[in-house]
């Protein structure tokens, strides 16, 4: 999501002129704890507002708007030489738990599994966590890298890796493709009440700013046509489809 | 009267009052890290401070053990430094005691261009060149492993250790080294039982110093250890040092919270042991100079 802001960012600072845009990373909960100190006017997001974030700005009497950009699906990522085609919704809880340790266990060859996550600032951890391992921990085992970039690299360059991230798999940087592919998800059960994909989520934007005009051209700038052409090039789906 | 009456206590005050701030710097921040870190000493969270699972924002139990950080930290810096003693130490003898003038004036500021390299740097190239090379030269599943961020760690730490040991080394009187040569013993001889015996605080400091540099490091073992919170002493396995684990999470923390407060008593915990080290250092380094 870091790229995808940085990009929104940039082709907005050519449109608007006058209008200086700064973007850092890394992770959502940075966003928000800089979004409650005053250091950011907005925060990007790949999960909600927590609970306790939120009553930290109920605390300072500070309205926060939400604004939903896109739509991402979350991809679980393997290394392109893995056999594994497809694994069921449990056997990922299983290995993100780390009661799945081998490949040989889910039909590939006996190879350790390598777990590749990110830190504990990011919001796509927190999300899979909640949404998708109903709440259970990472195995201790995980390796925790700062970026999605590193994420997937090193998924690239290491056989018995599996790890997760948003926007397009395939996609390392603008510069280079790396070899992994995501897995197919098998016989995941989908109840009508639930959104139909665990995996699927959404991306925001928060702001406790709703005055300065900076602040809202640049929310309409990526909520426009324009905007939303950038969210689709990387690999995400607009909301204003 | 001159004006030179009133400069120099003038100069006097003014290079008092930076001396005495950068004391008070120092003072502040241990006062910030002890007041972060009381909510966590005194809550019943505490009590996991030894267990050995570090699970800040379990959604089951939250356990804030230290162990497996303390662990990853010891063994990253121990391993560099077992790597970076042994090569600084032949490095700063060769300097001090073998390397003719016109050598040492062209290795000296060559060995302290690394020092002055920012480490974001030395991390990157360790994940390019020394990651794939520690994968493939033990056979493991991932090069992101303890070693991979000693290896590059020794490498920082190699300028430290061999300018002060050799500076250590060129402290020792000649007329001691003279008596070595002049009873019979060879160069070697004398530089293993004469130089290195008497040069032997300032190359103890050397190592302390090193070691608190490499314990506080936080870019490279980011990058190059994989940072996964597990309980081990395997220099093949990923680790987590504290240092990773402040960086990895105080941005997401809220403030105010016991993981909050559990990080601070991580930083707590690091401050005192860099600051203990630093201070044996420094009175070794002293003594050494009295020589």
């Amino acid at each position: 999501m870091l790229m995808l802001v940085t990009q929104l960012g940039i082709a907005y600072m050519d449109k608007a002129q006058n209008v200086s845009v700064s973007v850092t990373g890394t992770g959502s909960g940075v966003g928000f704890s800089a979004l409650t100190n005053g250091t950011a006017d907005v925060c990007a997001s790949s999960r909600d507002i927590t609970e306790s974030e939120n009553l930290l700005f109920k605390e300072q009497s500070v309205t926060v708007r939400k604004i939903v950009i896109a739509y991402d699906r979350l991809h679980i990522l393997v290394n392109s030489r893995n056999k594994v085609d497809s694994l069921t919704s449990q056997q990922v809880r299983d290995i993100f738990t780390g009661r799945i340790v081998n490949w040989k266990e889910v039909g590939g060859e006996d190879l350790p599994i390598v777990l590749v996550g990110r830190d504990l600032n990011s919001g796509t951890a927190s999300y899979l966590q909640s949404h998708f391992l109903r709440g259970e921990d990472y195995s201790p085992m995980t390796l925790q890298l700062p970026t999605s970039y590193l994420v997937k690299r090193v998924i690239g360059e290491n056989e018995g890796a599996i790890g997760y991230a948003g926007g397009n798999p395939k996609e390392l940087t603008p510069l280079k493709e790396v070899a992994i592919r995501a897995v197919q998800l098998s016989a995941v059960q989908s109840p009508p009440d639930l959104p139909p994909d665990p995996l699927s989520r959404l991306l925001y934007l928060f702001t406790t700013d709703t005055q300065s005009p900076a602040i809202s051209g640049l929310l309409s700038f990526i909520l426009s046509e324009e905007g939303q052409t950038i969210i689709r090039e990387n690999g995400f789906v607009g909301v204003n489809q | 009267m001159n004006g030179r009456e009133y400069s120099e206590p003038l100069a006097k005050l003014t290079f008092g009052i930076f001396a005495g701030l950068v004391g008070l710097m120092i003072t502040a921040m241990l006062v910030l890290f002890v007041k972060e870190s009381l909510p966590f000493l005194t809550d019943s969270a505490v009590f996991s401070l030894f267990d050995k699972h570090w699970t800040p924002i379990s959604t089951q139990f939250s356990y804030y053990g230290i162990l497996p950080l303390l662990a990853g930290s010891v063994l990253v810096t121990v391993t560099a430094l077992l790597i970076a003693i042994p090569l600084g130490l032949m490095a700063g003898v060769y300097l001090a005691e073998i390397a003719g003038t016109r050598e040492r004036e062209l290795l000296k500021p060559t060995i302290e261009l690394i020092a002055g390299l920012p480490t974001v740097l030395l991390g990157f190239a360790g994940f390019v060149l020394i990651v794939p090379l520690v994968k493939s030269l033990f056979g493991l599943s991932i090069g992101l492993t303890a070693l991979t961020g000693a290896v590059v760690l020794a490498f920082m730490v190699l300028p430290t250790i061999i300018t002060i040991s050799d500076e250590a080394l060129r402290a020792i009187p000649s007329s001691y080294k003279h008596a070595g040569l002049a009873l019979g013993g060879g160069r070697l001889q004398t530089i293993l039982k004469v130089s290195i015996p008497s040069a032997k605080r300032g190359i103890l400091a050397a190592i302390l110093l090193g070691f608190s540099r490499a314990i506080g490091e936080t870019v490279i073992v980011v990058l190059l250890t994989g940072n996964s919170a597990q309980l081990s002493l395997h220099p093949f396995l990923p680790v987590r040092t504290i240092t990773a684990t402040i960086f990895g999470e105080i941005g997401g923390t809220v403030v105010g919270t016991t993981h909050y407060s559990a990080l601070f008593t991580m930083g707590l915990i690091l401050f005192l042991l860099a600051l203990t080290c630093n201070t044996i250092a420094y009175r070794f380094l002293n003594r050494t100079v009295q020589l």
